[in-house]
């Protein structure tokens, strides 16, 4: 055995990670005041002011993906690390004191410098604005682009799935510039009233959950009903998709899922590329038990990471989709959806127009330290101007076959132990041979086994490079 | 598992380049500091292929600095961690 050893100094380390035009529930109804609140492509202004060192504590705050994935992975929903900071915000030009500010996202969209925020207008008392008592502002941080949260959004809405409202918001922090963000409608019992009529039902956020017994503790009680009804309810529908024959399958799902409304949901993450939503990656999505018939709705989440291609005209690592996909039948009601979705909900016409007229309009805040921006529009247009083409090819060939197994808990194991130590000298690695300027002694073990270390004549060798490539 | 003879483990650590201080202790966490462990041998054609991330400890730095030929020294104690996907 014979190590290497090598120290990379960078900076900063990561991890490598409109228009409102309805739908179901989606009531444009001028009437309503939030309508105000998304007001379709005109950039809302959000000015937070927080003392300074609240500022450094809250944008900090932060999650590892060993956080998530090390542990009891997946035994129980996600801890959050937020704490609310005190703030006065002003919203196009409303002035709201005291009120509370706390960072948000799960992994990909965390941001020390450009977090993504929840705004709380009534925490210290009974207060809104326009109708809404909090924003959820999204920093579209997987997105150059910064346009395609509130574009997929009003895709799944045309497509007649209840999906958020959403608009563009410049968000500034005690007077500095956070570039352009997505101004998302909050899921909360406003949502719920306005799009169902009732927001007494369970009501669930899955992330990196699913309906089998490995992801079913992840799923976060979102309301009383919720909390009360102990997971009953999802784990029925665990069972059912676990056990299910195929012959009895639609039977059974039929009290809990109503399946022509899931496929159109999962048809709709299709057509935008919604690859970390339910169906691609068992993520990103919201449940809504309508009490109207007491069945679910999907409702979706975190489409940033959307609109670009190629794409496939099926996912289904969600158990859901993967066994409505297996199934001859189901498959090709599903493939119909997808169908009637490019024929009805899918204008790639108006929606290169509306993505023409958006560069326009927020190109000098959305490329504020930001070079991808008019890439990432570009990509955008790609997109749109192939989509169409792709999806229909694969739809009359009789859809692309599913193959992949249903994967295991993306969790971590400790596999073993290195301890070392090393010497070498700033900058080595430019060195002709960059290992040979330093040395290391390695003891390594590997599932419980001791590996052999070096011998004093063949040491370990240890260099260290900077800056980055 | 036992590695072959002549076969190679590579270390490697990524961290901001300010927290290299003299003494210092970089979190490695797959966040402050990311580590990663890959392996080579006779079976992979001697390329070295990804074995797991380095976490769940400390790289210490006994001395340290910024500049070129500056001495780098230290210790670092850290789990292997695999995918269970």
């Amino acid at each position: 055995m014979f190590w290497l050893f090598s120290l990379l100094a960078c900076g900063p380390s990561s991890i490598s990670t409109t228009s409102d035009t309805g739908g179901p529930g989606t009531t444009n109804n001028p009437a309503d005041p939030t309508e105000a609140a998304f007001p379709g492509e005109r950039v809302i202004e959000v000015d937070v002011a927080i003392d300074p060192d609240d500022w450094d504590e809250l944008r900090v705050q932060t999650r590892t993906i060993l956080d998530i994935l090390g542990g009891d992975c997946l035994a129980q929903e996600f801890e959050k690390p937020w704490t609310w900071f005190e703030a006065d915000v002003t919203v196009d030009g409303d002035l709201l004191e005291d009120v509370q500010v706390r960072k948000k996202g799960f992994l990909g969209s965390l941001d020390n410098t450009r977090p993504s925020l929840k705004v709380k207008f009534d925490a210290h008392e009974d207060r809104d604005w326009r109708g809404l008592v909090r924003l959820t502002l999204n920093n579209s941080r997987q997105d150059p682009s910064r346009l395609n949260t509130c574009l997929a959004y009003q895709v799944f809405r045309d497509a007649g799935v209840p999906a958020p409202r959403c608009s563009y918001a410049h968000v500034r922090v005690n007077g500095e510039s956070l570039g352009l963000y997505a101004n998302v409608e909050s899921l909360k019992e406003g949502y719920l009233e306005r799009t169902f009529g009732d927001a007494s039902g369970e009501f669930w956020e899955g992330t990196l959950s699913d309906f089998r017994t490995e992801f079913l503790g992840t799923f976060e009680a979102k309301n009383d009903a919720a909390e009360d009804s102990s997971m009953a309810s999802l784990d029925a529908l665990r069972a059912i998709l676990e056990d299910s024959p195929d012959e009895t399958l639609l039977a059974d799902l039929a009290p809990w899922i109503d399946v022509d409304d899931f496929l159109a949901f999962w048809a709709a993450e299709v057509l935008v590329a919604h690859w970390d939503g339910y169906a691609g990656n068992t993520n990103n999505f919201y449940l809504y038990r309508d009490p109207a018939d007491d069945r679910f709705q999907f409702i979706p989440w975190g489409t940033d990471a959307v609109l670009r291609g190629p794409s496939a005209a099926v996912s289904a690592s969600g158990i859901l989709a993967r066994r409505l996909y297996l199934m001859d039948e189901t498959r090709q009601r599903y493939l119909d959806q997808l169908q009637r979705h490019l024929d009805t909900a899918w204008d790639e016409s108006a929606l290169l127009d509306q993505v023409n007229r958006l560069e326009d309009q927020v190109w000098e805040i959305a490329s504020e330290d930001n070079d991808g921006f008019f890439d990432a529009v570009d990509d955008i247009r790609d997109f749109l101007e192939t989509q169409r083409g792709n999806l229909e090819a694969e739809i009359a060939a009789g859809g692309p076959e599913w193959t992949a197994e249903l994967r295991g808990a993306p969790c971590f194991v400790e596999s073993g132990l290195v301890s070392a130590s090393f010497e070498t000298h700033w900058g080595s690695w430019t060195s002709p041979d960059p290992f040979n300027e330093g040395s290391a002694e390695v003891q390594f073990t590997w599932q419980g086994t001791s590996v052999p270390v070096p011998s004093p004549e063949t040491p370990g060798m240890a260099a260290v490079r900077s800056p980055c490539p | 598992m036992t590695f072959p003879d002549n076969s190679y483990g590579y270390a490697y650590f990524n961290g901001r380049t300010e927290l290299f201080e003299s003494p210092g202790t970089l979190p490695v966490d797959l966040e402050t500091t990311i580590g990663a462990l890959y392996y080579a041998s006779a079976n992979t054609n001697y390329e070295f292929i990804f074995l797991g991330y380095l976490s769940g400890g400390d790289l210490v730095l006994d001395q340290s600095g910024t500049t070129n030929n500056d001495p780098v020294s230290g210790t670092v104690d850290v789990d292997i961690l695999t995918w269970g996907w």
